[in-house]
């Protein structure tokens, strides 16, 4: 398995790329997408500005996700921990929605990223204090708090929208459309989001691999336990902030992709981290292509696609490791 | 023999008021085998986390060939000091292989050596564990876990090994293996803080032995002048009935 996985997910990726700019309300033939790929200025415009977009967008969240998947289950020590399972979407969600009803969004360029990253960040730390309340939580009531944080934000979030009428047509639309709304600048916000935290995770591999030990033995190893753990907190709010801000709530690619991964290549973040973010990528921009093929030309949100992939995935790791 | 570690009047409080550690010191020789023996709540895994930095003393240092340690950074700690917990505490899978190699992380700079795949071989193999390189951890049995992590541990190639109640939950033959490997890097020159819980293991490793009973040291000397009937019931306020014959 371990030989041909890598071939086959550049093949995978390079496919499901192909298919999603060929799929949707109108479609192009194969051939048609081949040229255009080595001509972009022969100026199809659907391709050019609808739909390279949303598939690029599609890969960047995906990827953001699963990468930041893999991050809080390192800094959780939990293979069931997930920014949307732990309420971290829903905490990036929640300060979107905040400040549109506060009528921050306009107080600088693309200040709802910033709100949806600090918003994330709240939430994680409030995770991560829940996890280290004395005596050493068990990974199921960490869970559990996580899916209980999940649903006080939805509600918070659900309540901001209903008292202001104008925020619930911006938020409302805004969380539901997932990835139709893709503009070439979800692009350039999600991009050096991405890209930074890639860099900064892959230099750190090293101490994440001795992480994963416990906070003790890493710091026996001589890892900075603290700046690590600093360093994943932040990391982790900024993927799943700026996938929040691009995509709205998008659920369990972090769950499903890392998870995967490890049991084919053990515990190495050196080869989990890039593996994590082509398979995420290919993942949600496959959804996406689900999600807007399926009843075509109605089109369904992408989140209904990872959550119906994502549930059964959810039962059978919680069956695996039992943690009750 | 040479001293190496200095451990100078320990204080130690988790919460106001209640004091865990009341100035503790000794002092640690090169190829000496030192064993904290008290009884629980006495003090002796608090002390372990602070000689080893993970905790701050109130009051007090750590001082190793003249340096101290608290003023180093995690790094220079883990080329120092090497660490057996109870039990090792893995969640995710891993090859032993790859769970032995994070003993190097302290000399890896960037990239993983082929030093320190020799002397993760070496190790396991002399641990006696090299057949289970390609085994997941996780699917180990609680005694072979012991020896990956001792293979790990003796793999940092730290001057001190600090070992707390690392035997505990093993059989008397898993118990037995262990105690003889570390005797032997004992031998031949390693130097170790360790706490036990049974006197079969004390005597068998210890060449000093420092009563700890309510943060205080309460007797201090080689093991045959400290483990004595006399001071066993001191330390556990009589309710210990011992024979120490054979």
């Amino acid at each position: 398995m371990k030989k041909y996985f890598i071939p086959s997910l550049i093949l995978i990726l390079f496919l499901i790329f192909i298919l999603s700019l060929s799929f949707g309300a109108v479609e192009y033939e194969f051939k048609e997408i081949i040229f255009f790929i080595f001509h972009p200025s022969s100026g199809e415009e659907i391709i050019l500005k609808v739909r390279l977009p949303r598939v690029i967008s599609a890969f960047f969240v995906g990827a953001s996700l699963s990468l930041a998947g893999l991050l809080s289950q390192t800094l959780f020590l939990n293979p069931l921990a997930d920014p949307y399972l732990f309420g971290i979407s829903s905490g990036a969600n929640f300060f979107v929605t905040l400040s549109l009803f506060l009528g921050l969004d306009s107080l600088f360029a693309h200040s709802l990223s910033v709100f949806s990253f600090v918003g994330a960040l709240f939430s994680t730390f409030l995770v991560f204090m829940i996890s280290r309340i004395k005596g050493k939580i068990s990974p199921l009531i960490l869970l559990l708090s996580g899916i209980a944080l999940n649903y006080l934000f939805s509600s918070f979030s659900s309540l901001f929208t209903v008292w202001g009428r104008d925020v619930l047509n911006k938020s409302v639309f805004w969380s539901m459309t997932g990835l139709s709304n893709a503009t070439w600048l979800s692009v350039k916000v999600i991009i050096p989001f991405f890209f930074l935290s890639l860099i900064v995770s892959i230099f750190m591999y090293l101490p994440l691999n001795v992480y994963i030990l416990g906070e003790h033995e890493a710091a026996s190893l001589g890892v900075n336990v603290v700046f690590t753990r600093t360093i994943l907190l932040i990391l982790i709010a900024l993927l799943t902030g700026s996938s929040v801000y691009v995509s709205g709530i998008i659920g369990f690619i972090g769950l499903m992709v890392p998870n995967i991964l490890r049991g084919i290549y053990g515990t190495d973040h050196l080869k989990l981290i890039p593996l994590s973010v082509a398979s995420g990528g290919a993942l949600l921009m496959l959804s996406d292509l689900i999600s807007r093929t399926v009843f075509s030309p109605t089109e369904i949100p992408v989140s209904i696609i990872t959550s119906l992939l994502g549930v059964p995935f959810f039962f059978y790791i919680l069956w695996r490791e039992r943690p009750w | 023999m040479v001293g190496i570690l200095d451990v100078n009047n320990i204080h130690f409080s988790y919460r106001k008021g209640i004091k865990v550690l009341r100035g503790v010191s000794f002092s640690l020789l090169k190829g000496e085998s030192l064993t904290i023996f008290g009884p629980n709540g006495s003090g002796k895994s608090t002390l372990i986390k602070i000689i080893l930095g993970f905790i701050k003393p109130e009051e007090g240092n750590v001082k190793f060939e003249g340096r101290d340690t608290l003023k180093l950074n995690s790094r220079e700690r883990g080329r120092i000091f090497s660490y057996v917990p109870q039990r090792p505490s893995l969640t995710f899978p891993l090859t032993v292989f790859n769970y032995v190699l994070l003993g190097r992380t302290p000399y890896i700079n960037g990239f993983v050596r082929k030093t320190d795949y020799d002397k993760v071989l070496y190790w396991m193999d002399r641990v006696g564990i090299l057949h289970l390189k390609e085994r997941d951890f996780l699917s180990l049995s609680e005694g072979e876990k012991q020896l990956a992590l001792l293979s790990r541990v003796l793999s940092q190639e730290t001057p001190i090994i600090l070992l707390d109640e690392p035997l505990s939950h093993l059989d008397l033959r898993f118990r037995t293996r262990i105690l003889k490997i570390l005797l032997e890097v004992k031998r031949e020159g390693k130097s170790m803080i360790s706490v036990f819980h049974h006197l079969s293991s004390v005597k068998f490793l210890s060449d000093r032995v420092i009563l700890l009973k309510n943060g205080r040291v309460l007797k201090k000397g080689v093991k045959k002048e400290v483990i004595t009937p006399e001071n066993i019931n001191l330390l556990f306020d009589g309710e210990v009935l011992l024979d120490l014959s054979g």
